[in-house]
């Protein structure tokens, strides 16, 4: 756990030093390996920081909206840059939403987009688990194993450990390359990128300590992890299904 | 510490207690008393001179805020600062509006 890094008078907030360098990781390797999804590397540029810029407006925006009073009194607190201030869902929420806009209005493939944003997903997914590891969320639960870490007052399991090697390996699995090119259908590698991601949600939710149990020891995460497993599945087999004309990487902008 | 302050202020008639706690062990007495003044904090600050409550709270850095609801159960831990006072107001009455054990 390293939730800061001081330098002289300077705190630096590891977790979010370690999100905003893993997304500059992912977009500038994202964009190097955007043509095998048939993406220009300009359009995946804008469409992530459209993304990023909208869904932190959204998210600031989301406290706005339920705290007017406080905003009001401290007006300088709209910018902010504490993180505690945003709203992860709202953020998420319109992000995707000016995202589809956006690539409605510029007619650009949905599925190859995807595609070219896989790479930068898997190296956000390894970053969010080392700042989880940083800032001591997302914690493991108790463990007596001798790779246990001491946490929170427990020797625990190193969750977010496990979580950054899962998705490390998914990353190696669905980075663009000769392999996946073979498949003719666009999508094919973002939806094998949710599916492994999810199946590993579902098996290493059970290590976490943080977790919040619904029903005879089944989990939150692991529940929202079987939605998504079935229905990236579902696409993939309807997505293999289609003739190959149809699906083929295109760009229509 | 002014935003603290002025939470403080702002919530203490609604039952809200606020503690500061000087890592003595790593800061001397003499200055966070000069700090107190300087910055006319009204809240009681407390001085951990052998500390025990760094090793119970498990502090990696300072300063670290402990947000813990009426039943004391820790809500949310924040390191590093400043915080805004924003930030404060909205986890204070978060707080406030949780029901005691």
């Amino acid at each position: 756990m390293l939730p800061v890094i001081q330098i002289g008078p300077l705190a630096l907030q590891t977790p979010g030093l370690i999100i905003i360098l893993g997304m500059w990781l992912g977009i500038t390797l994202g964009e190097r390996h955007s043509s095998d999804s048939r993406v220009p590397p300009h359009v995946l540029e804008n469409l992530i920081l459209i993304m990023v810029a909208s869904g932190l407006v959204g998210a600031r925006l989301a406290y706005v909206i339920r705290y007017p009073v406080i905003f009001l009194s401290s007006p300088f607190s709209l910018v902010s840059p504490n993180p505690g201030l945003l709203d992860l869902w709202a953020g998420l929420a319109t992000g995707l939403i000016v995202a589809i806009i956006y690539i409605q209005r510029k007619s650009l493939s949905f599925w190859n987009l995807l595609d070219g944003l896989t790479p930068v997903l898997g190296i956000i997914s390894i970053a969010l688990s080392l700042s989880n590891f940083a800032s001591g969320s997302g914690y493991g639960a108790p463990t007596e194993l001798p790779w246990g870490i001491y946490l929170w007052g427990a020797h625990r399991h190193p969750a977010q450990i496990y979580e950054a090697l899962a998705a490390i390996i998914i990353l190696v699995i669905t980075w663009p390359g000769p392999g996946w090119r073979r498949y003719s259908q666009a999508g094919m590698r973002f939806l094998s990128f949710c599916s492994f991601s999810a199946i590993t949600r579902i098996f290493l939710e059970a290590y976490r300590g943080d977790s919040t149990i619904i029903i005879d020891g089944l989990r939150a995460g692991q529940l929202v992890a079987w939605l998504i497993l079935v229905l990236s599945l579902y696409v993939l087999n309807k997505r293999i299904r289609l003739p190959a004309e149809s699906g083929v990487y295109h760009h229509n902008g | 510490m002014p935003a603290i302050e002025h939470i403080h202020q702002a919530y203490k008639d609604q039952g809200l207690i606020v503690l500061g706690i000087n890592a003595s062990s790593q800061d001397p007495v003499t200055n966070a008393l000069a700090f107190v003044k300087e910055n006319n904090l009204t809240f009681p600050v407390l001085f951990d001179q052998e500390a025990q409550a760094y090793e119970l709270y498990a502090v990696r850095a300072l300063p670290t805020t402990y947000f813990i609801a009426p039943d004391g159960k820790i809500q949310e831990v924040i390191v590093g600062g400043p915080i805004s006072e924003a930030l404060l107001r909205v986890r204070v009455q978060h707080l406030l509006a949780m029901p005691e054990r």
